[in-house]
């Protein structure tokens, strides 16, 4: 079954294009890797598909459906920013999760953010950008959604933060879901991906299962990556 | 849905303004019991600056009114904060219409609070009865009474800055459909849309005096050194009818203009 | 996790793990294996990866799934045992081939076997973590829980 479908997609700002005539389809319950250096279209792309963005030509299909309420509905979406509320506290962010998505779990955010040893009392803007990046992880991952979309969640962490993101994704995912993770850390991500896409200079040059490209080239994804990348 | 965000909108610019609102009722209260016991200079010293006080605090809400607007309007919907809303599973209508009424309540609230702290501050017998005087012949023109053209005026105020807030969002969203410079942008839309209002009123008033010889002849004559004041009761409804229609039309364009987006 | 190979298709490595653990007796013939979640979180892959994994191993006859149930590793003694010497042969055969790739002449060792399979202290890989040490426990069950 196909979730997310994006035809003949383009993004200009002005005259620069962003993207250029995307195509590629993405099935359910698959973990799919967005790889690209820094630049290339990865989150432009993202950003089309959360609706926070009009394309300048082309489609994109979630679940059948028109970016809109419907798809925002069922997407879960980490952008590479902290996009919360900096004057309120986490339970209240909490309970606006809870008010406004129907599949938001409170008692596994609650459960995640215990491990961290959060006190819900405290306020965003006396967190520190690491702790409210990882809020914003189990906030996302809190949610029963049918496509997960992970914009940078390694950009920049240390190994033991990284450990604890992936592996809050892995308990957390939903096997009939799929899940988008855009990165250029790829050596860290590469062993939970089903699929990669390579995105470079806002075209899409890839897009294979994972290990049937390491059976092909016989090394890992990253290296792959490298080499293809390299001109 | 549409409820849960006002609620939210509500909350987070209310937060704000309550501390506004009391502070100048505190001052106007203080101002008032200054001013009834003023038996000695240093009381008096006192009323004065308490009555200084509630005058800036008047002044404070009014800039902060529109300036709070505006700014939650901006980070809310195209900051960072604009990723969290823009993806809510809710029409993006809503959002802008949850933004508007904030604005209208606020706005009202407002209003209410500054009549308020004013009666409180400085109103008494003898300060109404000046008043009132201050209006009877106006009152006697128009054939109404004092308390009416007061409100009239209230009424009138209230809709020009509404115009105003409204302004500056229209230019907000025109000013983020650029990709660069996008504050400046906004602030220059922000500017033409409200001259623009402005013009559209001032035409009214045109038309108004071509079709009632009697305001051509009171605003544009230089005949009469004293207008005749008779003809502010239709200026005065054309501009409510003006407004009214004004604010009707910027709501359902700027929810067509706030469709399309382009986040940062 | 540095320390894992990306270099091969992982539901091969996962596969290979799991018979190891087969025929070195820490999985022993009947017992029931972990679920592809508690797999997946331990082998940091992701939970379709674990599946292809454990269809390989199907195909190779060394579990089996009972509906409802789970999977199983086989009661087949004698199919184990032959998959075990296939295995252990490939691994002298590249064990060979690298050596003679470093010009070295070698005479293949013969393998031997005990007359059994060897049985595991454990009941399987799902207590596994009973046996360890207490504080090395703690840390182990974070990730399954």
């Amino acid at each position: 079954m196909v979730l997310l479908e994006c035809k003949n997609l383009s993004k200009n700002y002005g005259k620069k294009q962003a993207l250029k005539d995307i195509n590629f389809t993405i099935p359910a319950g698959k973990i799919i890797g967005l790889l690209g250096r820094n630049g290339s279209g990865k989150t432009t792309l993202i950003k089309l598909i959360n609706n926070l963005l009009t394309p300048t030509t082309g489609q994109i299909l979630i679940d059948n459906k028109a970016p809109g309420p419907v798809t925002k509905a069922i997407i879960s979406y980490l952008p590479e920013r902290t996009y919360l509320d900096r004057r309120t506290t986490i339970k209240k962010t909490l309970d606006f999760f809870q008010d406004f998505y129907k599949d938001f779990n409170k008692k596994t955010a609650q459960k995640l953010l215990k491990d961290l040893d959060l006190d819900e009392d405290q306020k965003i803007s006396a967190m520190s950008k690491g702790m409210q990046e990882k809020l914003q992880l189990i906030l996302v991952m809190s949610r029963k959604a049918k496509l997960y979309i992970l914009d940078e969640p390694l950009g920049g962490v240390d190994p033991a933060t990284r450990d604890y993101i992936l592996d809050t994704i892995l308990k957390n995912f939903n096997p009939n879901a799929s899940l988008i993770i855009s990165t250029h850390l790829i050596s860290d991500i590469e062993r939970i991906l089903d699929e990669v896409i390579f995105i470079d200079k806002g075209q899409i040059v890839l897009q294979s299962d994972a290990d049937a490209l390491r059976a092909k080239y016989k090394t890992s994804i990253d290296a792959i990556f490298r080499k293809e990348m390299k001109c | 849905m549409l409820n849960k965000l006002l609620k939210y909108d509500l909350k987070s610019n209310f937060k704000f303004m309550l501390i506004f609102y009391a502070l100048a009722l505190f001052f106007a209260i203080l101002t008032k019991i200054c001013f009834a016991h003023a038996t000695n200079l240093a009381i008096q010293i006192f009323a004065y600056i308490f009555n200084g006080t509630t005058i800036a605090m008047i002044a404070n809400i009014l800039i902060n009114n529109l300036m709070r607007l505006w700014v939650y309007f901006k980070t809310n919907l195209y900051a960072d904060e604009g990723y969290l809303m823009h993806t809510l599973p809710v029409p993006r209508k809503n959002l802008f219409t949850s933004k508007f009424l904030t604005g209208l309540i606020i706005l009202i609230t407002s209003t209410i609070v500054i009549v308020a702290t004013t009666a409180i501050a400085w109103l008494t017998p003898e300060s109404f009865e000046a008043l009132k005087n201050f209006l009877a012949p106006m009152a006697e023109i128009l054939d109404s009474t004092a308390t009416e053209i007061i409100i009239l005026m209230i009424i009138v105020v209230f809709l020009e800055v509404f115009v105003m807030l409204i302004s500056g969002y229209i230019g907000i969203i025109l000013g983020y459909k650029k990709l660069s410079n996008r504050t400046g942008w906004s602030i220059l839309f922000g500017l033409i849309c409200y001259v623009v209002i402005q013009l559209i009123i001032l035409f009214g008033v045109f038309i108004l005096a071509g079709i009632n010889p009697k305001i051509g002849n009171s605003l544009f004559s230089s005949e009469q050194l004293i207008p005749d004041i008779s003809v502010l009761r239709p200026i005065y409804t054309l501009s409510i009818v003006l407004y009214l229609i004004i604010i009707a039309l910027s709501f359902v364009l700027s929810q067509k203009w706030f469709k399309k987006i382009d986040l940062d | 996790m540095n320390n894992l190979d990306n270099s091969t298709p992982v539901y091969l490595q996962i596969a290979e793990k799991l018979a190891i653990k087969i025929f070195g007796g820490k999985l022993e013939p009947g017992t029931q294996l972990p679920t592809v979640r508690e797999i997946a979180l331990s082998e940091w892959a992701n939970p379709n990866t674990v599946q292809k994994a454990l269809a390989e191993l199907e195909r190779d006859g060394l579990i089996l799934s009972r509906s409802t149930h789970g999977k199983f590793v086989t009661e087949d003694v004698e199919l184990i045992m032959k998959k075990r010497e296939e295995y252990a042969t490939k691994l002298t055969e590249t064990y060979e081939q690298k050596m003679k790739d470093v010009g070295a002449e070698i005479t293949m060792p013969k393998i031997m076997w005990p007359s059994n399979l060897p049985t595991s202290d454990y009941a399987g890989l799902n207590n596994n973590f009973k046996s360890l040490p207490k504080g090395q426990k703690k840390e182990r069950k974070k990730w399954f829980f």
